[in-house]
């Protein structure tokens, strides 16, 4: 071909597309005519073989095949009656495809240019671009929108399928990185009352009137209806709830490195560092809530023990370090009256000696009584 | 006369309308877009801008498409 204007190199490459029913229609015909045909040669079959049988004189085979031959006419017959109603179902559908002529194909593609700065045609790839100006919703900069037409989408869904929203310069939202638009995910828009408008002019073939009803859906904000609020565009989005919070009232938790909002956060009973709740355990006795630095494990019933409630000298929680104190306890008292006897005998003792050396040295055995005695009347003295 | 007229306001219908000699633009759109706003609306007549007081003619093309459409989430 000569001519090299790609307006019309597209416009015929558009033909194959526009007007057509989708693929999945002409599967479902290919389907039905399959399993007519199949069912009609069971039909035949059966028939010859009846044939045969009545030939040969062999009555009940005739009648065994006859009866086989009368079931498949019946499954013919449904075959049939499925195949027209899946027609019908169609019809009722989609409307009649109107294949446009090349001249307004090509009109369509030289209006394109019109409404939009930028059109590329993409021939290899078989797609048309359009951009749009930089977009603002509600004071939401989104920047400018490639709007772009696949055509071997065409042939899947001729409908806002076809069309990839690709954000040029991509302000998503802060909650979720595929959304760069209120109304568009994961470069797909969700056309909702511009999607029977997209669809028919995609049928009837008038490409640039779908481009202006996306670029219409592109400029205009649904708050009853968006992937994410423009409220909740920007932001930092709370690690747990999720809720969108301004950049100064988020909190950042250094266990796990993330932010949360002021309801999420936490902070650790002992050092009082902000910790979300994922990253504090609780000491089940205590009930302190602990970061990881503060944790301590029993050595005894390996419990974690909040390190305020830890004893360090032990080792031990304090429920094990009561309970070993106790045990200790219980063994004290046997050994203790023993020593105390011990002791009173020694100071008998001593006396004793004391007593031997006085009597020894001279000194009345009534002075060392004397001294007993003075001790008792003292003590009786006190009393 | 007869002029081809595409809607593209809600369902995108397009039709062949009867329009009487002389009539202008923008009484066509007040014809068959009552209590609409010309102005949120982009009016094309043989896919170029025209003014209001433009006067069709047989077999000409007129469309009408919103500026501002309500998208959704899937």
């Amino acid at each position: 071909m000569k001519n090299k204007d790609p307006f019309l190199l597209t416009a015929l490459r558009l033909q194959n597309y526009l007007g057509r029913a989708p693929e999945a229609y002409h599967r479902q015909l290919e389907s039905a005519a399959e399993n007519l045909a199949e069912h009609a040669r069971q039909l035949q079959r059966q028939v010859e073989l009846g044939r045969v049988a009545r030939d040969r004189g062999w009555a009940a085979a005739t009648a065994h095949v006859e009866e086989a031959a009368h079931h498949e006419l019946i499954q013919l017959e449904r075959a049939v009656q499925q195949a027209i109603s899946q027609g019908a179902a169609y019809s009722s559908r989609y409307q009649r495809m109107v294949q446009p002529t090349l001249r307004e194909s090509f009109e369509d593609l030289r209006q394109l240019q019109e409404e939009f700065e930028d059109v590329q045609l993409e021939l290899v790839e078989g797609s048309i671009s359009v951009t749009t100006e930089p977009i603002e919703l509600e004071g939401v900069f989104l920047g400018p929108f490639e709007i772009r037409l696949v055509l071997d989408q065409l042939g899947n869904a001729a409908d806002a399928r076809a069309f990839e929203i690709i954000a040029l310069d991509p302000h998503p939202a802060a909650t979720n990185e595929s959304v760069t638009h209120p109304h568009v995910q994961d470069q797909k828009l969700c056309a909702g009352d511009a999607a029977a408008t997209i669809s028919m002019s995609l049928r009837a073939g008038r490409l640039c009137d779908a481009f202006l009803a996306i670029n219409a859906v592109l400029n205009t904000y649904n708050p009853h209806s968006p992937y994410v609020a423009l409220d909740n565009w920007s932001g930092i989005a709370c690690s747990d709830c999720g809720a969108i919070i301004d950049e100064d009232e988020a909190y950042y938790c250094e266990g796990c490195e993330q932010d949360f909002c002021g309801d999420c956060i936490n902070s650790c009973g002992c050092c009082e560092a902000s910790r979300c709740r994922g990253c504090l355990e609780e000491d089940r006795e205590s009930e302190v809530l602990c970061c990881s630095g503060c944790q301590e494990h029993c050595g005894e019933c390996r419990r974690m023990v909040d390190t305020d409630s830890f004893d360090q000298e032990s080792g031990l929680c304090p429920g094990c370090l009561e309970r070993r104190r106790e045990q200790e306890q219980a063994e004290t008292p046997e050994s203790e009256p023993q020593t105390q006897t011990q002791e009173i005998n020694h100071e008998h003792e001593q006396l004793g000696q004391q007593h031997a050396d006085h009597d020894q040295s001279g000194t009345g055995a009534g002075e060392s009584q004397a001294q007993l005695t003075g001790f008792a009347a003292t003590t009786a003295g006190a009393d | 006369m007869k002029v081809f007229f595409l809607n593209n306001d809600g369902g995108g219908f397009a039709d062949q309308i009867d329009v009487a000699e002389g009539t202008t633009l923008g009484k066509l759109f007040a014809q068959r877009m009552p209590g609409r706003n010309a102005a949120d609306y982009l009016i094309r007549l043989n896919r170029q801008p025209a003014v209001a007081e433009e006067i069709l003619s047989d077999g000409c093309r007129v469309s009408v498409t919103p500026v501002k459409i309500h998208g959704a989430a899937a």
